[in-house]
């Protein structure tokens, strides 16, 4: 068996607590493989979901200095990305349990306020790198590049005492002749093929069935849009905006067994364009 | 366009209109760092190479030679540093004959923290990866196990140590987290605990 991560798994990897069900459950379906696969695209998901919420909330930690306005702006935040931005909040709240211990209970909570902002800030920095090299971490070969994603090869980058994501590259835009080449990949046959059994199933789909989620009626929105004109439009403006977990599943080469947190989409997906998926659920595991 | 407080504010990507950080200023054109490519240190900077890896092949050209060059040897540029950098490097010397005596080792562990602390000083007076060089010691190494902890991750310690008392770069950072990594000292270390998040921070600001 060949696995293909996506972005949420991977992000157990990286992080690898002893503590997760995840990864629990994820070893043992690894034992089972013969390689370990992920793509660029998945890493560009990776650099605009939890780098990017890292790089974030230190740019919001170095312009307050303060760790409670930043922390009460994360659940704000986090209200955009549910998948992500609870765990940024979880992951960080660790670092200060860890670190200080009971030694920065006895101060008074400005000061608690701010050593906590001046130390997180530090460790984000040290952090944020560490994270985005982790990606390639424990797959068997280098990432495929179907969609020559050229911000997979970017990340963060540093800027003064904080990172950020880069949004414009020297291989964008998606004109197909330079950079992305998302449209080509989709304009392959049999790649064509499958997203045209996606798009019929979303269209079969009524917009008001529970399932059909607000990602799902994007893609269904996308493809609608390069079935007519033929043509993709920027990757910028779409990729991160909804369609990446079907970039992902058309990607994944039919051989492999695409392996995600997320039920909600891929079931879905999967289903409509025939790739075996599996997914790693603390409740139930359930595979096609 | 460099860096200076005066004009730089960060982005904070607020609100769904904004998940991006916003465009690059002119002049920032990016080209890529290689990450998640398989580079060949010693390959040649123009010519293509081909990288074969079981039954695959990756075309791909060859990154620019690694031009990385250690900063932190040679003669001390910084006294103070000097001076803290020998201690801990007694401290380390100590920590790495008591691997096998708990009690030892967490008394070591905590004298080395406090000297490596008191170093918190120089923040100011020295330049910024100074201080990623000093989280990352203290944050890799007061978060591991003596059972984590072998005569090698101690060397890379010792390493560490010793390039305080030079000039640092990103460079060097950027090194010394791989040599971490390797030796199984894990800076993400902090964050595998289970804790109740929001019970502690009621704890901590109530």
């Amino acid at each position: 068996m060949k696995l293909q991560l996506d972005t949420t798994v991977i992000f157990h990897c990286i992080l690898d607590r002893c503590d997760d069900p995840i990864m629990l459950l994820y070893g043992q379906l690894k034992k089972q493989a013969d390689s370990v696969h992920a793509s660029t695209f998945t890493k560009k998901e990776f650099a605009f979901s939890l780098i990017s919420d890292c790089c974030s909330f230190q740019a919001k930690l170095f312009n307050t200095k303060s760790f409670l306005e930043a922390y009460t702006w994360i659940d704000k935040y986090s209200y955009f990305k549910k998948r992500f931005g609870p765990r940024i909040h979880e992951m960080l709240a660790h670092f200060i349990l860890e670190h200080y211990g009971n030694e920065i209970l006895e101060c008074d909570v400005q000061t608690k306020n701010r050593v906590i902002a001046e130390h997180l800030l530090e460790y984000l920095r040290l952090i944020i790198p560490e994270l985005w090299e982790r990606f390639d971490n424990g797959l068997t070969l280098p990432l495929d590049d179907r969609t020559k994603c050229a911000f997979a090869y970017i990340g963060p980058v540093e800027e003064g005492r904080v990172f950020r994501i880069r949004t414009k590259t020297a291989r964008h835009p998606c004109d197909g002749s330079e950079g992305c080449s998302l449209e080509s990949m989709l304009k392959g046959k049999d790649s064509r093929r499958r997203a045209l059994s996606l798009l019929k199933a979303l269209q079969g789909m009524p917009d008001s069935d529970e399932k059909k989620t607000r990602e799902l009626k994007q893609i269904q929105r996308f493809l609608q849009e390069f079935f007519e004109s033929g043509r993709c439009t920027s990757c910028y403006e779409m990729c991160n905006k909804g369609i990446g977990d079907m970039v992902i599943a058309l990607e994944t080469l039919p051989d492999r067994t695409l392996v995600t947190t997320n039920t909600k989409e891929y079931e879905i997906i999967c289903t409509a364009i025939s790739q075996n998926y599996y997914v790693i659920s603390t409740h139930a595991n359930r595979s096609s | 366009m460099k860096y200076s407080p005066q004009n730089f504010t960060p982005s904070e990507n607020e609100g769904e209109d904004h998940l991006i950080s916003p465009p690059l200023r002119s002049g920032q054109g990016g080209t890529g760092d290689f990450a998640g490519r398989q580079p060949a240190p010693q390959a040649s900077t123009t010519t293509p190479v081909q990288y074969i890896t079981y039954n695959i092949t990756v075309n791909q050209t060859a990154p620019a030679a690694s031009a990385y060059q250690p900063t932190y040897q040679g003669t001390a540029a910084f006294t103070k540093e000097a001076a803290t950098a020998r201690s801990l490097r007694e401290l380390l010397s100590q920590l790495g004959a008591s691997l096998d005596d708990p009690c030892n080792f967490e008394q070591t562990r905590a004298a080395f923290v406090s000297v490596l602390r008191d170093l918190g000083a120089r923040k100011q007076a020295r330049e910024p990866h100074f201080t990623d060089i000093l989280t990352m010691l203290e944050v890799g190494f007061a978060c591991t196990d003596a059972s984590d902890l072998s005569a090698e991750s101690i060397g890379v310690l010792e390493e560490v140590v010793s390039a305080l008392a030079h000039e640092l770069t990103a460079d060097d950072v950027r090194h010394f987290r791989k040599r971490f990594r390797e030796s199984g000292i894990d800076i993400l270390r902090p964050l595998d605990t289970a804790a109740d998040v929001s019970k502690l921070i009621k704890e901590l600001f109530t």
